[in-house]
């Protein structure tokens, strides 16, 4: 009886004989590209061999920059595209108060030794001292790290007032929409958060002297920035934090709308949507979510003093109205929905005050999907008794 | 390689037949090499084919087979092909035959004419100079039997998405019923909607076939209906043709945009709405969409618009602020099918400061004195140039509201928002004056003041229905447990409110879960000061999180009462039983109430329990302590007290028990009810739907209990006379025994059938199950026995959620649980206290009465845990050494077939002070068993029945 291990056997006898008259019948041809050497090798004359190390070079600034600038490198990769990714270099990040949201690029390449030169345009610079680290990564090459010293301006007097302890760096959002604001004033302030693609959400007071404070924040999707504002007798000053809100991927393009609640006692409400798609018009939740266009993002977790909740749309035309429905009678509440397409954040409404102990409803607003995006956002801000469709 | 042939030729055959010889030279010597003659030798079989008699319109096919005999392939230069009208070459013999080999050719015979019809099929030849292989075909055409009629249906233009049906006649011309296989194509349908169907049609009948064109796209269609009687693509058929009409929605300009329209100007834009298809379009709206300032005029809808025509709809804008972008859309929906929603995206701005503030106003609601809430006001810089805010201030109000985290001044750069709230206090001037009302204002440098209008309302005027206690949060209960809790409304007006509906808040579109039911007590009338209660229980599934709201109206008030519970059911790991307790009512300064919750590891791995804290801390409600952290292995359980101090206000207090654990949080929910020392304390009760009572007998099977067993047996009239001289009483009995240890033990399970009033020999089959043996375990554990019964009701059907619960002991031996040396594992040396919790979490959450018995024939003295039970619910102790304890078995079976119709108070009872009322009518049928502090009627109620209980406390 033949068993699978001796048929294996067999077969990898077979490989060997014809990976041998190949290597020798056919001039020892050892890879076709790239794909076929192990990481860090290329593949040269049929051959793998040790990738030349990718280079970064700095061409621009050379000098003092007095503003915004831009970073330009000569980037030399083998293989057919390079990503480039530009951020502050933690070891020397000059002010801390000037945030920086990293940035990324990716450049083609000839699947061969290539050059390219790279511009990271409209850059702010982080003080009179900072340095920004460039990170290429090509395939079949290690990545490639360079850190680039440049002197700006000195800092101006507007900046600082607060030292922000948190958040910092990546965040999951989907897990965590709101999080924790760790925050040194030095007198009264007021924060916010300023999506890189969007509109602010709204400033609200953290702090009204100076100490330690410790206030929470909605963050969105993709990069943006908290600000702190601070108020002392030499006037205003502001300090900023980059921060990436996380998941990064596009989900399939889908509209994402995310609901994060406030209320004083644990209180339970629900996003309810209503998609009107010419004479079609459906309605979905978080407990009706099986139509094939509409997708929880998580399963209730009942009543709370903060609660999220997720809802994932197809991106068909139409519009989607958007709306918060009591499923306690605990009030008043205060929501936020959060508006994310393809990834990127691309409003809110809110915050808004409602009543759900008096069956009040929030009629949020209106997303607009046409062409397959995001064409329009709408806020309503109006309350009904009752669900209000 | 060089082929020579050589032909040859034998006598005709009956077939015609060619012979091929070849000669065949290998290599260039070839005068040196044998001469091998190759021949093709083909034969037809038959020789003659006929096919037989073929209904017109129909057809039939017939199979030749060429064999070749020869020794060389035979290779056709061309197929086979007929002569003769109505014959066809199908298929077959059109690629070389091996020697020896054969292949089968198909002919098609179709009759044109009601006659005889002949024909030839031809096989080319090995070489062209051959004769070829013919093969004589012949075949008869008869009368058609399956008709279709007409031979033609045209439906016309038919819109798209519209459709239109024709009727085709099928006709049976035999003399047999047949059952005709019917197809359609293209854009044709049947009736069904299917493509496909069978009719029988009787003899020389005609049958009616619904055709429906339904046209999903546009221009002419073409397809046949087909009575496939010979074939997919073969027999009588209808020709059907249609044209589809499709309207196009059709828009010009696809966008507009308005440009820059300075404040105080007006701008307007013109689109066309256009009918670019074939068919009429009609138009179900055309709206704005994201855009609160822009005004549209378009015809009213719906409207109709013509193949080609269209009408103009004027978007205007006149901008009364700066506005850094209108991003707003037309939208038309149509009966276009490819795009029934198109969407005209409108832009625009207006140079200058602008500032959105929202809400436009807004209402805190009802506030109870002392009350604060808070609105968030959000102000936008909504325009292309900075707003400076000057200040925010409140006008009016009269010291009733409050500005939370305003700033005394900033700066709004475009796009950037503020958020502030507004606090409401229901001061006592508010309340007076039935609430308050003030503005919001936002004082700005370049556009003066916004305003938003704030309100609550307060007061005591009248029926004012307050949620005292809006939502019950009925914790995580283990799936398959109970729980229940009561919302409380109280009249805080001076005027009585009656009830008009009560209703769950699906009738207002709210979202609830069937897990969550409820019921109404003391609400049909609320005198001032009164309260009622919206009862909730929760039976989980599934391990969801779940909500129920419950909507109550007044005829006196124009504003509805909301209440809710929610709660999540869940599966292993800790869990507290029961998740919700009631404390009280108990009268102010007498003795604290006491209860208890389990804490119990429902999963399979040790739980160690880290904290437990309640919230508010320092309230009237407290915890016993327990040693932390706490381990408890798989099944074990650990007792928390809980208490609640009487030397408060008098009123309802509640708090939240937080365990943490390893596994995740348990909460339960308690509430404390303090009545003033005089004043009489209030208990309401639902009936249950029927006087229902399940009785569980756990009876000792060790050896020395054979002649108890037979005791309980021979007096089994005693125990049930009552039940068999009330036939309203719906009872089930079963019996299990104290043994869990043994193998085959009964650890649990009944050990027959549950008996019912319907039971064949009930008296026969309650002696033979309670004569349950004497080879049990020594170790005697009745109490355990009783919890693994409670553990599954639903396999042994004998428990039901809504019934009372009569549990009896019979032993002689105390449990074995008092003696844990004795026991194989430390989870079986439960205290007894933690069944008694056991119990009343199976029980407390029910909707209706459903009050627990525990009673005991036992040692007296020499049994206290079997004791500790029947202590804390009142029942009957029997001393099982008495030779007549059988007799008195009576004495429990009153108690057990009354128990439906009594009702346990929360506080002991001053016996002359009790007043009992049955659906508003007071009643003085009844009696006060002060062992049980229960209320017994002497009948039983309606079902869902409400029973108040009005009584004095005593500080006992």
């Amino acid at each position: 009886m033949t068993t699978s291990a001796s048929r294996a056997l067999h077969v990898v006898g077979v490989a060997v004989v014809l990976a041998a008259t190949l290597a020798v019948g056919a001039g020892c041809a050892e890879c076709v590209d790239g794909a076929d050497c192990p990481l860090v090798e290329v593949c040269t004359d049929g051959a793998c061999v040790s990738a030349p190390p990718a280079g970064l070079a700095l061409v621009a600034p050379t000098d003092v920059v007095d503003g915004r600038f831009d970073l330009v490198v000569d980037a030399t990769f083998d293989g057919d595209q390079a990503t480039l990714t530009v951020a502050r270099d933690g070891a020397d990040p000059g002010e801390p108060c000037l945030p920086f949201l990293e940035r990324s690029v990716v450049v083609d390449g000839t699947g061969a030794r290539s050059q390219r030169r790279v511009t990271f345009a409209d850059l702010p610079p982080l003080g009179a001292s900072f340095s920004l680290r460039v990170t290429l990564v090509s395939p079949g090459a290690l990545p490639v790290e360079r850190s680039f010293a440049i002197r700006g301006p000195a800092v101006s007097d507007g900046i600082g007032g607060a030292q922000i302890i948190g958040p910092g760096g990546d965040v999951d959002v989907d897990v965590t929409p709101l999080v924790p604001l760790l925050v040194t004033a030095e007198g009264p302030a007021v924060a916010w958060v300023e999506p890189d693609d969007a509109p602010a959400l709204p400033r609200f007071v953290i702090a009204t002297g100076p100490g330690d404070v410790a206030a929470s924040v909605v963050l969105v999707r993709g990069p943006q920035v908290v600000w702190v504002e601070t108020t002392t007798s030499s006037g205003t000053s502001r300090c900023g934090r980059a921060v990436r809100g996380l998941p990064a991927g596009d989900d399939g393009g889908a509209l994402d709308l995310t609901l994060v609640a406030r209320a004083a006692d644990p209180a339970w409400v629900q996003l309810s949507l209503r998609i009107a798609r010419g004479d079609d018009v459906d309605v979905c939740s978080i407990d009706d979510d099986d139509d094939g266009f509409c997708r929880a993002g998580r399963p209730p977790a009942g009543p709370g003093e903060i609660t999220f909740e997720q809802l994932q749309l197809r991106l068909d035309d139409g519009v989607v109205d958007v709306g918060v429905v009591p499923r306690v009678s605990v009030g008043p509440v205060t929501g936020l929905v959060r508006i994310t397409q393809a990834g990127r954040h691309r409003g809110f409404f809110g915050p808004f005050t409602f009543l759900p102990d008096d069956g009040e409803s929030w009629v949020a607003g209106q997303v607009v999907v046409a062409g397959g995006t995001v064409a329009g956002v709408r806020s309503v801000d109006g309350v009904v008794r009752g669900a209000p469709w | 390689m060089l082929q020579l042939f050589v032909l040859a030729r034998r006598g005709p055959p009956a077939a015609a037949f060619a012979l091929a010889a070849l000669m065949t030279l290998v290599g260039c010597r070839c005068d040196d090499e044998p001469v091998i003659v190759q021949t093709v030798d083909l034969h037809a079989i038959p020789a003659v084919r006929d096919l037989g008699d073929v209904p017109l319109l129909s057809q039939a096919e017939a199979a030749v087979v060429v064999a070749n005999r020869g020794n060389a392939a035979w290779q056709p230069a061309t197929p086979p092909s007929t002569t003769g009208e109505g014959f066809s070459w199908v298929a077959g013999c059109d690629v070389p035959v091996a020697p020896n080999a054969t292949c089968t050719a198909r002919v098609r015979f179709a009759p044109v004419v009601e006659d005889a019809h002949a024909g030839v099929l031809t096989f080319a030849p090995a070489v062209d100079s051959e004769e070829p292989l013919a093969v004589p075909l012949a075949g008869r055409g008869t009368a058609p039997s399956v008709v279709l009629d007409p031979p033609s249906l045209d439906f016309g233009d038919v819109l798209v998405g519209a459709s239109a049906t024709l009727v085709a006649h099928v006709e049976n011309r035999g003399e047999d019923a047949v059952t005709v296989p019917l197809v359609v194509d293209g854009a044709f349908l049947f009736a069904d909607g299917a493509r496909a169907a069978e009719l029988i049609v009787a003899p020389a009948t005609t049958v009616d076939v619904d055709v429906v064109f339904a046209p999903s796209s546009g221009g002419p269609a073409t397809g046949t209906l087909r009575a496939t009687t010979c074939g997919l693509a073969c027999g009588p058929l209808v020709a059907l043709t249609g044209r589809s009409t499709a309207p196009r929605v059709d828009v010009q300009p696809r966008t507009v945009d308005l440009g820059v329209v300075p404040v105080g100007t007006t701008a307007t834009a013109t689109v066309v709405l256009g009918n670019s298809g074939d068919g009429p379009l009609e138009i179900d709206d055309i709206v704005v969409v994201g855009g609160d300032a822009l005004s549209l005029q378009a015809p009213a809808t719906p409207l109709t618009i013509d193949s080609g025509a269209g009408v103009d709809v004027v978007v205007t804008w006149a901008p009364t602020q700066g506005t850094a972008s209108v991003d707003a859309a037309i939208a038309v929906i149509s009966s276009d099918a490819v795009s029934p929603s198109v969407f005209v995206p409108v832009t625009g701005s207006a140079p200058g400061a602008g500032l959105d503030v929202r809400p436009a106003s807004g209402h805190l609601g009802f506030l109870d004195p002392g009350e604060e809430r808070d609105l968030s006001i959000v102000a936008r810089a909504s325009g292309d140039a900075p707003v400076h805010v000057e200040q925010i201030t409140l006008a009016g109000g009269l010291g009733a509201f409050f500005l939370v985290g305003a700033p005394a001044t900033t700066t709004l750069a475009p796009g950037e928002s503020l958020q502030f709230f507004v606090r409401g206090r229901a001061d006592p001037g508010a309340v007076a004056a039935g609430g308050a009302n003030a503005s919001v204002i936002v004082h700005t440098t370049e556009l003066g003041a916004r305003a938003v209008d704030v309100a609550f309302v307060a007061g005591t005027s009248g029926c004012v229905p307050r949620p005292l206690v809006s939502h019950v949060a009925l914790g995580v209960v283990r799936v398959g447990e109970q729980a229940g809790g009561d919302a409380v409304i109280e009249n805080v007006g001076d005027a009585a409110c009656t009830l008009s509906t009560v209703a769950n808040g699906d009738t207002l579109g709210l979202p609830g879960d069937d897990a969550i039911e409820f019921n109404v007590r003391g609400l049909r009338t609320l005198p001032p000061g009164a309260t009622g209660i919206v009862h909730f229980a929760f039976v989980p599934t599934d391990e969801n999180a779940v909500s129920a709201v419950v909507v109550a109206t007044f005829a006196e008030s124009v504003e509805p009462v909301l209440v809710s519970a929610s709660g999540r059911g869940v599966r292993g790991g800790l869990v507290a039983l029961p998740t919700t307790v009631a404390l009280g009512p108990a009268a102010q300064g007498c003795s604290e109430p006491v209860d208890a919750t389990l804490l119990f590891n429902d999963g399979s791995a040790p739980v160690d329990i880290l904290t437990i804290d309640v919230d508010p801390p320092r309230g009237p409600i407290t915890v016993d302590g327990i040693a932390l952290p706490h381990t408890l292995l798989p099944g074990q359980s650990v007792h928390l007290g809980l208490r609640g101090d009487t030397d408060v206000e008098a009123g309802v207090y509640e708090a939240t028990v937080t365990a943490t654990s390893s596994t995740g949080d348990v909460e339960v929910h308690v509430s404390l009810t303090i009545a003033t020392p005089d004043a009489p304390v209030v208990e309401r009760f639902v009936a249950a739907a029927v006087d229902a009572v399940d009785i569980l007998f756990v009876v000792d099977n060790s050896p020395s209990m054979a002649d108890d067993q037979d005791l309980l047996a021979q007096n089994f009239s005693s125990f049930f006379s009552t039940a068999l001289a009330d036939r309203d009483v719906d009872f089930r009995v079963g019996v299990t025994t104290t043994d869990v240890l043994s193998p085959g033990a009964a650890a649990g399970q009944l050990v027959g059938p549950v008996l019912d009033r319907f039971t064949s020999d009930l008296e026969g089959a309650f002696a033979d199950q309670v004569r349950v043996g004497d080879l049990g375990s020594g170790i005697e554990l009745g109490l355990e026995a009783l919890r693994l019964a409670l553990e599954d009701p639903a396999q042994q059907h004998l428990i039901r959620d809504d019934a009372a619960l009569s549990v009896v002991f019979v032993t002689d031996e105390e449990d074995t649980g008092a003696f844990p040396e004795f026991l194989p594992d430390p989870a079986l040396a439960r205290a007894p206290s933690e069944y008694v919790s056991l119990l009343e979490a199976k029980k407390g959450g029910a909707l209706t009465n459903a009050p627990v018995l525990v009673s005991a024939v036992i040692t007296p003295g020499f049994a206290a845990r079997y004791e500790e039970l029947v202590d804390h619910f009142g029942g009957t102790t029997l001393d099982i050494t008495s030779p007549d304890w059988g007799t008195r078995l009576g004495d429990i079976g009153v108690d057990t077939f009354t128990l439906a119709r009594a009702f346990v108070l929360a506080s002991d009872a001053r016996a002359d002070s009790i007043v009992v009322e049955v659906d508003g009518r007071r009643t003085t049928a009844f009696h006060y068993d002060a062992q049980r502090h229960a209320v017994i009627l002497d009948t039983t109620p309606r079902a869902g029945g409400e029973v108040v209980v009005t009584y004095q406390a005593t500080c006992s």
